[in-house]
């Protein structure tokens, strides 16, 4: 169990950010004969853990860049039928044949109303400025008053789908239950020392609420089982560690003993 | 000579498995290889509920059973007390991995040498370079060597194991809330060793009498 070195001729750790959610901690890549085999912390930065720390998604963020499913190029829906158990026929094209087809559709829609563009984007690192860039474009567009936008995640990685269903359903990035007016909060995927992650960003305020609740002789019902699938870093983003959750959707995880 | 141990405290770790997969990454381990794992359990009835949970790693025990178990001597205690296994030496007899008390071997055979993470695509570049890189005996038991590698290569370069980060294991360095702390346990005046005497630092089945260098304090 040592190093060999006979076959590498390239060692090296590259220094970027995680982007794995949009906290953008520190983080150095180590980099073998050019393919990206580690990530680890950096100690001097502000953002992240205590130390060199990294949380396990951000970790185990580097298995997107390995999965032979990662879509590489623009897909085109050949199959014009919609519905449940339909083939939509996805079929690989180039670059260039993609932004012909979005271009004139987007041309089209333009002439006739350019508020009819619904605007969304994807959870990005922090310092892509997630939040605000389609604000931005969506004035290139001609969008007049009040455009369409959904600003939520429809990326492979932060809150996955939570953030997009929760734009599509009430119109929020956050995933917010009303507890002002529900008598019963029931929570899956409750961990001992992450309580309320299904709040979303509102965790601590939500949190407060919960506890205000709780006074008035309500319940907030914990259900102790760690949900799998959906990561998300709730106390990470208000305690200030940077520190995502949930990583365990990764094929890195797999077999780990229950 | 120093004694290398670890202090975990249960209270901090968010069990968020940094240092299951930093461990991984480190050693290209296969699926299905853990030598760090997280365990998760549940105490009490609702409301007073509480969950427990416990990282758990070789513990490198200064009397270890695996070591008596060995009838080679593949498994060895190095001077500065980390449990090592010589796979020039190791016969794949597996008594080591009935010996252990913590479960914490693995037998490294073709199953877990074919194993792709994602099965039936191929194995990816990581695995491949992993392989040349780091490559494991076929037929004989791997486990945790807390990261021995990254210790000596480090204190070559005259850097301190538990301080800087290239000398400390994978696991202590990745930990995004501070929960692991590696150092000295032979040197009174070391952070660990404060750490178990102000905390009362707990072994993990100290009735084997194995004397494990890994404590737990919460």
């Amino acid at each position: 169990m040592t190093y060999k070195t006979d076959e590498i001729w390239e060692d090296k750790w590259v220094n970027t950010t995680c982007g794995v959610c949009y906290c953008g901690c520190g983080a150095k890549v180590r980099v073998v004969n050019g393919v990206p085999v580690k990530i680890e912390g950096i100690k001097e930065t502000t953002m992240g853990g205590t130390g060199a720390g990294l949380c396990g998604k951000g970790v185990a963020g580097l298995m997107y860049y390995h999965d032979p499913n990662r879509i590489k190029k623009p897909m085109l829906r050949t199959n014009p039928e919609k519905g449940i158990g339909v083939d939509p026929k996805w079929k690989e094209i180039e670059w260039e044949e993609a932004y012909e087809i979005i271009s004139t559709k987007m041309k089209k829609i333009m002439e006739d109303d350019p508020n009819k563009i619904l605007f969304t984007n994807q959870t990005m690192r922090a310092s892509d400025g997630p939040h605000n860039h389609p604000y931005f474009y969506a004035q290139a567009f001609g969008v007049k008053n009040n455009g369409n936008f959904i600003i939520g995640g429809g990326s492979l990685h932060c809150g996955n789908a939570c953030h997009m269903l929760g734009g599509l359903i009430h119109g929020a990035w956050s995933i917010a239950p009303g507890l002002a007016v529900h008598q019963v909060c029931a929570e899956m995927g409750f961990q001992q020392r992450y309580r309320f992650r299904t709040l979303g960003h509102d965790q601590c305020k939500a949190a407060g609420r919960c506890r205000a609740k709780r006074h008035q002789g309500d319940r907030v019902r914990s259900h102790g089982q760690f949900c799998r699938g959906q990561g998300h870093g709730m106390a990470g983003h208000s305690a200030g560690y940077g520190c995502g959750r949930g990583a365990c959707h990764c094929q890195l995880y797999r077999e780990h003993p229950r | 000579m120093p004694r290398w141990g670890m202090v975990i405290d249960v209270k901090r770790c968010i069990a968020c498995w940094g240092c299951t997969i930093a461990c991984k990454e480190e050693h290209f381990l296969p699926p299905g290889v853990f030598f760090n794992r997280v365990l998760i359990g549940e105490t009490g009835k609702f409301p007073t509920s509480s969950k427990l949970i416990y990282p758990i790693l070789c513990n490198h025990c200064e009397d270890a059973a695996c070591v008596e178990a060995c009838p080679t001597g593949a498994t060895y205690v190095r001077e500065d007390g980390i449990v090592a296994i010589d796979d020039t030496k190791c016969v794949g007899c597996r008594a080591c991995m009935i010996a252990c008390p913590y479960q914490q071997r693995t037998y490294y055979d073709e199953k877990a040498k074919n194993q792709e993470y994602f099965p039936g695509q191929g194995k990816t570049e990581m695995e491949i370079i992993g392989e040349k890189l780091y490559p494991f005996t076929l037929g004989t038991v791997i486990k945790c060597n807390f990261c021995s590698e990254r210790i000596d290569d480090g204190m070559k370069k005259g850097l301190t194991p538990g301080k800087d980060e290239d000398a400390t294991p994978a696991c202590v360095n990745i930990c995004p809330v501070g929960a692991r702390v590696f150092g000295d346990l032979d040197d009174p005046n070391s952070e660990i060793n404060r750490l178990i005497m102000e905390k009362k630092g707990k072994q993990l089945r100290k009735e084997f009498g194995t004397e494990p260098a890994v404590y737990y304090i919460d």
